[in-house]
C-alpha cells in the first residue's frame, strides 16, 4: 500500500493546505509537525510560484509572502528534508507545471523521492498533458494527483480510471477560498467516480468550517481544507503553528461527531 | 522524457546554444587524438559558463584514473563516460570516489550487450563505433537489453525520434549530428532537442507547435475549451458564418485595410521600398478588431451572452467592448492597474461602449495580471461567458483561433502587394508581444521562403537590463498561460516581471507558434528599445503624418535600421499595428512634456 492510501486506510483522511515559507521556512516546518500531532492524515505543501491561477486571493497572498522572503524551489527540498525526520504523515507537493518543469522534471521528482514526498498535485496539468510529469513522477515513487471538477461531465471516467493516489474532487467552481454555500452536486460526482475505481476521493476548495469539512468527508473519502488554515497563518505570522493546531484539532473532532 | 547528451562541445558559443536548451547533459572529449579534444583549461572555461543545471560529462579514452579523479575534483566535470577498453576495476575506482561512471558498449553482437548488462557502471552507453557517428545496425537488438541505457552513434534530428521508438532509451547522445563542417551547429542543436522532447509530450496534447502550445489549464477549463474547439471547427467553413463575419469586417471594420506606399520614408532612407500595411485605420484603431469580430460571433453562435478580455494598452479591450455593444452581449474586461493609469483614455472608451472595466492589482499590475485574473473570472462562471483571448497565445485552440483571424492581414498584403508591385515582398515586419498582429502579418508568407520574417520585441531599457519584455531574446522554455513557450523567468521557474513603456508588449511570453517559428529558423525576433520606439513613434508622425501606437512603432523602429541596407529594387512590409492617440500622453512625459488627456 502507497504511503497516500495508508491516509485513507478506514479513516476519513483530513487534509490540510499551507504555503512553504509563509511566513517563513522554520515556521512552516513548526507548522508541519502541529498538523500531524492534530491528527492531519496527508499534508498537501504549496512550493511557491509568481502567478498562482488556480487560487483566490487568501492563497494568492500566501505565495506573495514566501517570495518576497526569496523562498526558492531547493529552500522547500530542504526544509522538507528537515522536517521528514520529525513527522510521518504523507506529504504532497503541490505547485505549478513552471516549477517543476523549470528546474528539470527528473531532477525534481528525484528530488522528491529523496526527501520523502509522496506526491504531486499541479492544477494547471489536465488529463492531456499529465504524460509528460506522470511517466517521470511515477519512476520515483511520486503520485500523479488527477483532479476532477463540476464541469469535468464525461471526462470522470477517463480521469478516474488513470488516477493514482487519491482523487482531488474539485467542490465549484472558481479558484480557492472559503464559500458559504457548497454545491450539493459533489456527491453525484464522487458517485460517477467510484464506478471507474477504488483510489479515494478528496473533496476539497471553498471548505472552512469543521462542519462543512465533516459533511464533505462523509460523503466522500476526506476533505482538503487550504484557504482556512492560510488565514490563520496570515493573521499570526510566527505564532501560527498552535493556533493552526487547534484548528486542526476542532476540523477532526467534528469528523468523530458526524 | 528522455535525456539528452550533447557531447563534445569545444567553443562559447556550444555552452550558451546548450544553456539554453537545457538538455541533462553535455561532454567535454579528454583525448588528444580526437578534433574535439579539449584541454583542462578550456574544460575548465567552458565549464563556469554552463547553467548548473545541467551535468558536464568527461569522455576519456583508456585514461589515466587520476586525470579524471582530478577533473572531477576540480568540478569540471560531474560525469566521466569511459569509451575505451577500460575494466571492471577501473570502473570500481572511479565510482569509490564517488564519480558517476557512463561506460560505453559497442553495441553490434548480442556477445557486448550482454558485457555491457552485467557492467558495474552507474549507467552504459551504446555505440556502433568510437563515436564516429556510424549508426547502430539493429536497433531492434537493443530492445532485449534490461537496464536502462543511453542510445549513442549516428544519431540526428531526422532519426532521433524513430530510435526512441524503437528502442526506448534513458538517454540520446549527439555529437556528429549536431555538427556542419566539424563544428557544432546551433539550429541543428535546437532541431535535434525539439526532436527528442516531442517523443516525451502525451499523443493526447493538443495544440501543437513543435514543442510549443498545448493545454496547460485546470481542469475545471476542459470541457469550455474543448467545446470552443468543437464550435470552432464546426463554424469556420460554415458558409453563413463565413459571409457573417466578412459582412462585419468590410462594412463594419473598414476591411480590407490599405497597403500604402510610404514614399517619403523610403526615400529618407534610401534603400528598400517600404510598404505600411495600415490596420491602424480600421474601426477601433487597431488590428485587434479582427480578431475580435470573429471571436465574438463565434461566441454569440454558442449560445453564450457575455464576453471577457484582458487588455494591455487597452486595445484589446475597446475592440471587444465594441463587438459586445454591437452584438448585444455583456463586457467585462481585465486591466492591469498601472495599465488603467497609463491607458486612462482607452478605460473610458470602454466603459462609454458599456463595459466593466476591473483594474487587476495582484503581481505587476500589467497584461501579465489582467490575464491570470481574466482566466480566474472564466473558472468561476462558465456556462454564459466565452474568454475572448486578445492574441496568440493561451491554451489551445485560443492560438489557432486568434492566428486565423489575424491571418486576414497577410492574405490582403500578399495580395495588394502583387497587384502593386507584381512580386512578393523581400521582408514583412510586425511588433510583437503575445504576437497576433506579428502572426497576422506573416502568416500567408510562411511558406514563401525568399520572404523574411522580421518580429520586433520590446527591450524596454535594452535586454542587457532586467527593465525589458524580450521573451525571444532573454527567456527560456516553460509553461504559463496555458501554454509551452518562450517565457522571461528566473532560474526557479518564477515569471519575471517584464517593462516596457509599451502596455500592449509588455508581456513575458509569447505566442507558441512564434517560438516554434523561430526555433525553426523560419522567423527572427529582434529587440527593440524603448528610445527606439519612440524615436519611430515621432519619426514616422513627421515623415508621413501617421501617428502610429507605440507597440507599432517597435516595427518601424527596426525598418528605419534594416531598409537602409537593402537595395532599392527591394521591398518591405511594416505593419502599423494601431494608431497612437492614445500614447501621445505617455510619450509627451518620456520627452519631459506634462499634457492633460
Amino acid at each position: 500500500m502507497s504511503k497516500i492510501a495508508e491516509a485513507f486506510n478506514n479513516k476519513k483522511a483530513f487534509i490540510p493546505f499551507i504555503t512553504c515559507g509563509d511566513p517563513d521556512l522554520e515556521t512552516t516546518e513548526k507548522i508541519i509537525v502541529e498538523l500531524e500531532k492534530n491528527g492531519a492524515d496527508l499534508i498537501e505543501l504549496g512550493i511557491p510560484f509568481s502567478d498562482p491561477t488556480a487560487e483566490g486571493p487568501v492563497i494568492q497572498g500566501a505565495n506573495i509572502r514566501a517570495l518576497k522572503n526569496k523562498i526558492t524551489t531547493d529552500d522547500v527540498f530542504d526544509m522538507v528534508k528537515r522536517v521528514r525526520y520529525k513527522v510521518q504523515v504523507p506529504l504532497v507537493f503541490m505547485t505549478y507545471a513552471n516549477v517543476v518543469f523549470s528546474y528539470g522534471t527528473g531532477r525534481f521528482f528525484e528530488k522528491c523521492k529523496n526527501v520523502g514526498i509522496d506526491g504531486i498535485i499541479l492544477p494547471d496539468v489536465p488529463f492531456e498533458e499529465k504524460a509528460e510529469f506522470e511517466e517521470t513522477a511515477s519512476k520515483y515513487d511520486v503520485d500523479f494527483i488527477s483532479m476532477i471538477a463540476p464541469t469535468s461531465k464525461e471526462r470522470i471516467d477517463m480521469i478516474a480510471k488513470e488516477a493514482k493516489g487519491f482523487i482531488y474532487v474539485v467542490s465549484s467552481l472558481g479558484v480557492t477560498g472559503a464559500r458559504t454555500k457548497l454545491d450539493e452536486s459533489i456527491a453525484n460526482l464522487v458517485e460517477q467516480v467510484r464506478k471507474n475505481t477504488d483510489v479515494p476521493c478528496a473533496v476539497g476548495f471553498g471548505i472552512s468550517t469543521p462542519e462543512q469539512a465533516a459533511k464533505m468527508a462523509d460523503i466522500s473519502d476526506g476533505a482538503i481544507v487550504g484557504s482556512a488554515i492560510v488565514r490563520v497563518i496570515e493573521e499570526y505570522g510566527k505564532d501560527a503553528p498552535s493556533k493552526v493546531g487547534s484548528f486542526v484539532k476542532e476540523m477532526k473532532e467534528a469528523y468523530h461527531a458526524s | 522524457m528522455t535525456t539528452i547528451k550533447l557531447c563534445g562541445l569545444t567553443r562559447e558559443e556550444d555552452i550558451k546554444t546548450a544553456n539554453k536548451l537545457k538538455p541533462e547533459y553535455i561532454g567535454f572529449v579528454f583525448y588528444d587524438k580526437s578534433r574535439r579534444n579539449v584541454t583542462k583549461a578550456k574544460a575548465k572555461q567552458l565549464k563556469s559558463m554552463l547553467n548548473p543545471e545541467i551535468k558536464a560529462v568527461g569522455v576519456f579514452v583508456d585514461a589515466p584514473a587520476s586525470q579524471v579523479e582530478e577533473l572531477f575534483d576540480e568540478n569540471i566535470i560531474d560525469v566521466a563516460q569511459l569509451h575505451g577498453n577500460e575494466d571492471e576495476d577501473y570502473i570500481k575506482e572511479l565510482m569509490d570516489n564517488n564519480i558517476p561512471v557512463i561506460k560505453t558498449f559497442k553495441a553490434n553482437s548480442p556477445e557486448e550487450l550482454i558485457k555491457a548488462e552485467k557492467s558495474n557502471a552507474d549507467m552504459i552507453m551504446l555505440d556502433a563505433g568510437n563515436g564516429e557517428g556510424v549508426p547502430i545496425k539493429d536497433l531492434k537488438l537493443l530492445t532485449f537489453i534490461d537496464r536502462p541505457f543511453i542510445l549513442a552513434g549516428g544519431l540526428n534530428q531526422e532519426n532521433v525520434a524513430s530510435a526512441i521508438e524503437i528502442t526506448k532509451p534513458f538517454g540520446v547522445d549527439v555529437s556528429t549530428g549536431i555538427e556542419t563542417n566539424h563544428l557544432k551547429d546551433e539550429e541543428k542543436m535546437i532541431s535535434f532537442v525539439s526532436a527528442v522532447r516531442k517523443d516525451g509530450t502525451s499523443s493526447k496534447s493538443k495544440g501543437r507547435f513543435g514543442v510549443h502550445g498545448g493545454q496547460y489549464i485546470p481542469e475545471t477549463l476542459m470541457n469550455a475549451v474543448n467545446e470552443l474547439e468543437e464550435a470552432y471547427n464546426h463554424y469556420k467553413d460554415d458558409p453563413e458564418f463565413n459571409k457573417e463575419l466578412t459582412d462585419l469586417l468590410n462594412n463594419y471594420a473598414g476591411r480590407p485595410s490599405l497597403l500604402y506606399y510610404a514614399k517619403k520614408m523610403t526615400e529618407d532612407l534610401g534603400g528598400a521600398k517600404i510598404y505600411l500595411k495600415r490596420e491602424d485605420l480600421n474601426h477601433t484603431g487597431s488590428h485587434k478588431i479582427n480578431n475580435v469580430l470573429g471571436q465574438a460571433l463565434l461566441a454569440k453562435k454558442m449560445g453564450k451572452t457575455r464576453l471577457i478580455a484582458e487588455t494591455g494598452a487597452g486595445q484589446h479591450g475597446v475592440a471587444t467592448a465594441t463587438a459586445a455593444a454591437l452584438l448585444g452581449m455583456e463586457c467585462v474586461v481585465f486591466m492591469g492597474k498601472e495599465d488603467t493609469e497609463r491607458q486612462a483614455l482607452n478605460v473610458y472608451r470602454m466603459k462609454l461602449l458599456g463595459a466593466d472595466v476591473i483594474p487587476v492589482t495582484s503581481g505587476t499590475a500589467t497584461l501579465k495580471d489582467a490575464v491570470s485574473e481574466a482566466m480566474r473570472e472564466w473558472t468561476t462562471r462558465i456556462d454564459d461567458t466565452h474568454y475572448c483571448l486578445g492574441s496568440v497565445m493561451g491554451p489551445h485552440p485560443f492560438p489557432t483561433i486568434v492566428r486565423d483571424f489575424q491571418a486576414v492581414i497577410s492574405k490582403e498584403s500578399r495580395r495588394q502587394i502583387l497587384e502593386l508591385e507584381g512580386r512578393l515582398p523581400d521582408a514583412v515586419i510586425a511588433c510583437v508581444g503575445g504576437g497576433s498582429n506579428a502572426i497576422g502579418s506573416f502568416y500567408h508568407y510562411i511558406e514563401d521562403e525568399g520572404v523574411q520574417l522580421i518580429g520586433c520585441e520590446a527591450a524596454g531599457r535594452g535586454i542587457d537590463t532586467f527593465e525589458t519584455a524580450a521573451t525571444v531574446n532573454t527567456g527560456r522554455i516553460g509553461i504559463f498561460h496555458g501554454m509551452k513557450s518562450y517565457f522571461c523567468q528566473d532560474e526557479y521557474g518564477q515569471i519575471a516581471p517584464v517593462y516596457s513603456i509599451s502596455a500592449g508588449l509588455d508581456y513575458p511570453g509569447v505566442g507558441p507558434e512564434h517560438a516554434h517559428l523561430h526555433d525553426i529558423g523560419r522567423a527572427k525576433y529582434v529587440p527593440v528599445t524603448d528610445d527606439e520606439a519612440v524615436d519611430a513613434f515621432e519619426y514616422i508622425a513627421k515623415t508621413e503624418g501617421i501617428i502610429a501606437a507605440i507597440e507599432s512603432s517597435h516595427a518601424i523602429a527596426y525598418a528605419k535600421k534594416l531598409a537602409p541596407t537593402m537595395n532599392k529594387d527591394q521591398i518591405i512590409i511594416v505593419t502599423v499595428s494601431g494608431r497612437g492617440d492614445k500614447d501621445c500622453a505617455a510619450i509627451a512625459r518620456y520627452r519631459g512634456e506634462d499634457i492633460h488627456e
